[in-house]
């Protein structure tokens, strides 16, 4: 622990620290662009110049000392950008000396040299860390063009500067677009995509003043693209989902919480006048760092068009709007003489706790049968123990058997730091490290440390040791010949993986120190594997982490909505059916006599089917608790955009309780809440880290097999981003990938354009064949139904279209 | 009191009775007022190509100390542009009634688009209709709203009921006439 001395303030600062985060440890500032959290330093910029100065030892191995005794100070000849200085004993830093102010001021009129003054039309101006810096360490007269003894004269230089003109609206991507103009060079966004998602993608080219980011993949990879907005100092990278929507400073922000996925990651909900704008990532050391997924981003476009704005009841076959009060008495009149038993209460998958409470309140004082929640996996996802995502840092060996990067985008981010071997940085006064020592550019991905398994070529296929694709429905088997290996028996075979590569993977797994194994909803589907998870994780002690398709899969189970022995989310089974926030399939909607459902959006399913639709809620703008697939509790808040009279589900809920002439377990979130507090001591305020609920469960898994062909692929985009026409144009048309071998029997050609209908609808999609698939393998993007299963469907031949 | 002092009043009366009075028969007659004088906004247009100065860049909304004005921005068709550059203001509306003119707004623009017009009479019936928006800001309207009202009914043209020496240069292409 180096002790050092930051202007008047000793510190003491843990080994490896840089001098940039010893400067902000001990409370003082320093301008920096180049430097990010997370990303390796490189010293780019030139900003963060400070003196500096260290005590040397003599020959004796003692300090050189001065008259007085103490060690003398021997001050660097030039000043040193912070950012890339380590800190050592005795060092000594001046940030505030005269050289050190104008070394600053100098390198801010460098980085304004050729920045454009266009700071009133970009959408980064009030956020901008180029803006704030230069009036905080900027002159403000020009040094270069100061006149001396009345002529005007250029410093250095026997030119006048003109500012560099460069292509100012490149797209990148739907999503992206890039300012050359207003680039300052800084590299963090090269630097993250080779980094974070691994992906070298952006890089500069040419050199000097004419340089400029540039990529030979436009548009960049969609998935991860999106963290470059955040991360860029200037207005140079924009989302251009909230392209000149308002002003940083107009932005109504809401902290909540993504429910896309399980994960949980942080988000700023950015609102202006009821809708939202953008969504940017915050920052959660322990869960998603300063990272979200594309889908997270910017898959917001859909909450605002079309709407449900009122009620709408079945009128001769139409939905047509009605008031409250209206929707109250065909509600009480159709419900006046119904059996509890005869109820289904659905919820959707990013339904909260509090929600998933009363909704299983209810269902258990109706005696009702049918309820559950979307997405539900065969195996209750809370029986398997769950680590923290930091945790998977310390592991030395990781089985994964899906595809985090789309079943959960930031898990895959997590197993990229696994793999290059970091482990959770220190925190310091001013949190997490901005110039992290112990990160570098390109550092090796240690592949022995990784075996992955899916039923096609996923995004980390490319860092793994060991990695096979099987085909579709073979997870389940896979993971019980492995289980088996593993426990000395003998393995069944495994279509598509030899079983060499299994004991390979065994052998690594047993001789790694702390393993880790992540499954995705391909095993959570097969119940016999998801077992054999559970049962290793306890004999061998592997942390498991699960990647549950619903978004609140672990805590809606720990509350009791689950009741395997019913008929689920995808069988029909009640006659009186409300959902809450999702359509179920129509086969349950079409066997049911009254269909009431509680949603945001009107879908196909919806208009064809419903009887009575209540507007709802989205989870951006529902107040509750979540519990994110590392048992962590963590807090929604709404934005402020819900429109007037729509309902979350407490509010929905109650509403057809009272219908019935009940009482609903809790009519509001505080409520539901305060229940929660007394009989699951869960807070009622969060820390802001989030609070760890990890009951041990040993819920009865819900038995069944998937008796279907087509494998719906799991996607971070889900189907209500499909609404918003960018999101569309980004993704182009779904893909139904097929195994060339089963093209031809199934007389399917490259190209074709067909229509899929399965249980969840009808897509249109373009055949493509992969020869890396495994045989048999027919995919379809599920867009968030139905993820991970193989379900029947037929093939659809739309006019003009050829098969 | 003397008869002096009486006569001295009196003169000071006598000669106020034959000089020219000092109050204006407002309406029938034009206020003079200062060509500096803070009264309604306007936006103004580049004089050469037509197009808005505007930029949407909501620095006027910022600096509003009563929160008077709203400023939704868009980006510009570059076929079809209306204001230079890439984006524009699509909504500006600015609340009469919330207004204290102070001219913060016209400091705070960066292009010079935002300036406080001289025109004063914008008693109205409604407060809806003191939400000022861009087709009752731009140039080519003359006249508040109420004054284009009354103009469009009776088929006249508007009436402003004042006069300035001179419209000054802030307000490019303003006529008050």
């Amino acid at each position: 622990m180096p002790k050092l001395r930051i202007n008047d303030r000793e510190i003491e600062v843990p080994e490896g620290t840089s001098v940039l985060d010893a400067i902000f440890h001990a409370g003082y500032d320093v301008p920096y662009f180049c430097s990010e959290r997370h990303l390796s330093p490189i010293g780019a910029c030139r900003m963060c110049l400070v003196k500096v100065g260290a005590p040397r030892k003599g020959k004796d191995g003692d300090w050189i000392r001065d008259e007085e005794g103490n060690p003398r100070i021997f001050w660097f000849p030039k000043l040193m950008a912070a950012c890339t200085t380590r800190a050592t004993e005795g060092m000594v830093v001046d940030t505030l000396a005269d050289e050190v102010k104008k070394a600053q001021a100098g390198m801010v009129e460098f980085h304004l040299e050729n920045h454009p003054l266009d700071c009133p039309t970009c959408d980064k101006g009030g956020a901008c860390e180029l803006q704030d810096r230069s009036y905080e360490y900027g002159l403000f007269e020009k040094y270069y063009t100061q006149t001396q003894n009345g002529l005007k004269t250029v410093l250095y230089s026997r030119f006048a500067f003109t500012k560099r003109h460069a292509d100012k609206h490149h797209k990148l991507s739907e999503f992206v677009v890039l300012d050359r103009e207003r680039c300052i060079h800084c590299k963090r966004c090269v630097r993250y995509f080779e980094e974070i998602p691994g992906e070298e993608v952006l890089d500069f080219i040419e050199r000097g003043n004419h340089t400029f980011i540039g990529s030979e993949e436009v548009p960049l990879p969609a998935g991860f693209s999106g963290n470059i907005t955040d991360i860029c100092p200037v207005g140079a990278l924009l989302d251009l989902t909230a392209r000149f929507r308002a002003r940083n400073w107009e932005f109504e922000k809401t902290p909540t919480v993504d429910m896309n996925d399980a994960f949980g990651a942080a988000i700023w909900v950015d609102s202006r006048s009821g809708r939202i704008e953008r969504i940017r990532a915050r920052e959660h050391p322990e869960t998603n760092e300063i990272w979200i997924a594309d889908a997270a981003r910017f898959g917001h476009g859909w909450t605002v068009r079309d709407r449900v704005t009122a009620p709408l009841i079945r009128k001769d076959g139409e939905l047509v709007p009605a008031s409250l009060a209206e929707a109250e008495a065909y509600l009480r009149e159709r419900l006046a003489r119904v059996r509890g038993e005869e109820v289904g209460l659905l919820l959707a998958a990013d339904g909260t706790l509090e929600e998933g409470y009363a909704f299983a309140e209810a269902a258990r004082a109706l005696k009702a049968d049918h309820f559950g929640f979307e997405n539900a996996t065969r195996f209750p996802a809370a029986n398997l123990p769950a680590a923290r995502f930091e945790e998977l840092l310390s592991a030395e060996f990781a089985l994964v058997i899906g595809d985090p990067a789309e079943e959960m985008p930031n898990l895959y981010l997590r197993l990229q730091e696994f793999l290059k071997g970091i482990t959770p940085a220190p925190r310091y006064y001013h949190g997490t490290p901005i110039a992290d020592l112990r990160l570098e550019e390109r550092m090796p991905r240690r592949k022995e440390r990784l075996a992955v398994f899916a039923a096609y070529p996923t995004r980390l296929h490319r860092f793994a040791g060991i990695a096979g694709v099987y085909p579709p429905g073979s997870a389940g088997p896979l993971v019980e010949a492995l289980s088996a290996i593993l426990n000395g028996k003998r393995p069944e075979p495994v279509p598509g993986v030899p079983e060499a590569e299994l004991r390979r993977v065994a052998e690594r797994f047993l001789a790694a120190g702390s393993r880790a194994i992540v499954v995705g909803a391909e095993v959570l589907e097969a119940p016999e594997a998801a077992q054999a998870v559970a049962d290793l994780a306890r004999s061998k002690g592997a942390l498991v982490f699960a990647m549950p398709p619903a978004a609140g899969a672990r805590g809606l189970e720990a509350v009791g909505l689950w009741n395997p022995r019913g008929p689920g989310w995808e069988e029909p089974g009640a006659r009186f059916l409300f959902a809450f926030g999702a359509t179920p399939p129509a086969e349950v909607l079409a066997s049911a006599r009254l269909r009431v459902l509680a949603l945001s959006h009107l879908d196909p399913q919806a208009r064809a089917h419903a009887d009575l639709v209540l507007p709802a809620k989205t989870f951006y703008e529902k107040r509750g608790y979540t519990v994110n697939a590392e048992g962590r509790l963590l807090e929604l808040r709404p934005a402020p955009t819900a429109p007037m009279g729509s309902m979350d589900g407490l509010e929905a809920l109650a509403f057809w309780l009272r219908a019935m002439g009940k009482k609903p377990p809790a009519a509001h979130y505080r409520e539901a809440r305060e229940r929660l507090h007394e009989r699951y001591r869960l807070p009622l305020d969060l820390p802001e880290e989030g609070f760890f609920w990890r009951p041990k469960l040993r819920l009865a898994a819900r038995t069944g097999k998937d008796e279907g062909e087509l494998f719906l692929q799991p996607t971070m985009w889900k189907e209500r981003m499909l609404r918003d026409d960018r999101v569309r144009t980004a993704l182009g048309a779904p893909r139904l990938r097929v195994h060339p071998a089963t093209a031809k029997k199934l007389g399917l050609a490259q190209g074709a354009r067909v229509e899929v209908a399965t249980r969840y609808g009808r897509r249109d999609a373009t055949v493509a064949l992969d020869p890396s698939l495994a045989e048999g393998a027919l995919l379809l993007p599920a867009y968030g139904r139905g993820t991970g299963r193989r379900v029947p469907y037929r093939l659809l031949v739309p006019a003009g279209g050829e098969a | 009191m003397s008869v002096m002092a009486l006569a001295k009043a009196l003169g000071i009366t006598l000669r106020h009775f034959f000089s020219r009075p000092v109050t204006v028969p407002y309406p029938d007659a034009p206020v003079a007022i200062k060509p500096r004088f803070h009264g309604r906004h306007v936006l103004t247009r580049h004089p050469d190509s037509g197009l808005e100065k505007c930029i949407g860049c909501s620095l006027c909304a910022a600096a509003c100390p009563a929160y008077a004005i709203y400023v939704e921005p868009a980006e510009n068709d570059p076929e079809n542009p209306v204001s230079i550059g890439e984006r524009y203001a699509k909504v500006y509306e600015i609340n009469m009634l919330r207004c204290i003119f102070c001219g913060n707004c016209e400091e705070a623009c960066p292009t010079g688009a935002i300036v406080l017009g001289n025109e004063f009479e914008l008693a109205d019936y409604r407060y809806a209709d003191f939400v000022y928006t861009k087709e009752d800001l731009l140039l080519d309207a003359v006249g508040s709203r109420p004054q284009r009202r009354e103009a469009a009914r009776t088929g006249k043209p508007v009436k402003l009921g004042f006069e300035v020496p001179y419209v000054r240069p802030e307000l490019e292409g303003v006529k008050y006439e």
